[in-house]
């Protein structure tokens, strides 16, 4: 994928999910990706260790091709989001339960709506992401089955490092789309040429 | 006691004070040979259930469980193992998101007895299944299989 088209797609879906962030908390928010890079699925470059805690709000991709997109905060991370979307005072929140829960799922479907919408107007490509699906568990466990459900058809998965800055503290999170490699051709030889 | 990390797609088979480790499994299943005779063991961690139309030239063998299986059973029928002396366990098979649609983690399990059946060797213990994640390690002189997991 050429830099200066990953720049273009990550800053543009950038401004889309500031904007949807900012009007759910009511406060300003910069979302901010960092360069998009290619990596194998079987060596993902994530420094998370596979037993650490993490939430992951997993959507799956369709349209004219079909992927994934994850969204993976550590815990810490998303608990003060939880704080933070629910409009309570950072440290509230201890434990997810189904309101917290569905917050962050709707920051996962805003983050990867912005990604997906930009990617799709360069490219003229149908992208269509499906319902969230969330889970709360060891890193290694929830990126493996991700894995396995696009390893008949991906070879290499796109991550971005996405800092989320609120007035009171960035947190941060990793950001994984999946596509085939035909597919991520497709898709960008189409926005190339845009 | 040397500590080996098997990560997805992988497996290996070791003799003496070694504990066989797999950390954060999900969906994966993860499968375990113990020799009680000659105090060796394998332990596999497998991505999906079988290699059905995978290439065997272009493809890692051993991100299949039944690749897995028969890969690792022939190698410690090559040491020395008797089939009769052989005891697996198997780990795993979790749908960490229940989502909708194709559960891999059940296919998983699923493919594993089934290759163990075809292989005659006989599976003695088993965790599988539910939305959590996994942490596990097998010694391979006791044949002890310890799971971790994180609720």
């Amino acid at each position: 994928m050429d830099d200066k088209i990953a720049l273009e797609i990550t800053s543009k879906a950038a401004l889309h999910a500031s904007d949807s962030l900012s009007k759910l908390t009511g406060n300003p928010v910069e979302v901010k990706f960092s360069q998009m890079r290619t990596s194998s699925l079987d060596d993902i470059p994530v420094r998370i260790r596979p037993e650490e805690m993490v939430t992951a709000t997993y959507l799956r991709v369709t349209g004219d091709i079909s992927g994934a997109a994850l969204l993976v905060f550590p815990v810490e991370g998303a608990l003060l989001l939880s704080d933070t979307l629910l409009k309570r005072e950072a440290g509230t929140t201890t434990v997810l339960k189904e309101l917290e829960t569905s917050a962050l799922k709707e920051v996962g479907n805003i983050v990867t709506g912005a990604y997906l919408t930009v990617l799709s107007d360069l490219s003229s490509v149908r992208l269509v992401e499906n319902a969230p699906h969330f889970s709360a568990d060891m890193f290694g466990a929830v990126l493996s089955q991700v894995l396995a459900e696009c390893a008949a058809r991906a070879q290499e998965a796109l991550i971005a490092e996405v800092e989320f800055a609120f007035v009171q503290s960035p947190i941060r999170a990793h950001f994984l789309v999946l596509f085939s490699e035909e597919d991520s051709e497709l898709v960008f030889k189409a926005t190339a040429r845009a | 006691m040397e500590e080996k990390d098997v990560p997805i797609g992988q497996w290996v088979a070791a003799e003496g004070p070694v504990t066989l480790a797999a950390q954060g499994v999900g969906s994966c299943l993860v499968l375990t040979l113990y020799d009680r005779k000659r105090r060796s063991g394998a332990l596999a961690h497998a991505m999906l259930p079988t290699a059905n139309g995978a290439s065997k030239e272009t493809e890692n063998n051993s991100r299949y469980v039944d690749r897995a299986v028969r890969e690792m059973l022939q190698r410690m029928l090559d040491q020395g193992s008797q089939r009769g002396d052989l005891q697996a366990k198997i780990a795993g098979g979790a749908n960490m998101f229940d989502a909708p649609g194709r559960d891999i983690g059940k296919e998983n399990v699923s493919s594993a007895k089934e290759a163990l059946r075809r292989e005659n060797v006989s599976l003695v213990a088993e965790c599988v299944g539910g939305a959590n994640g996994r942490s596990i390690e097998f010694c391979v002189t006791s044949g002890v299989m310890t799971i971790k997991t994180k609720l």
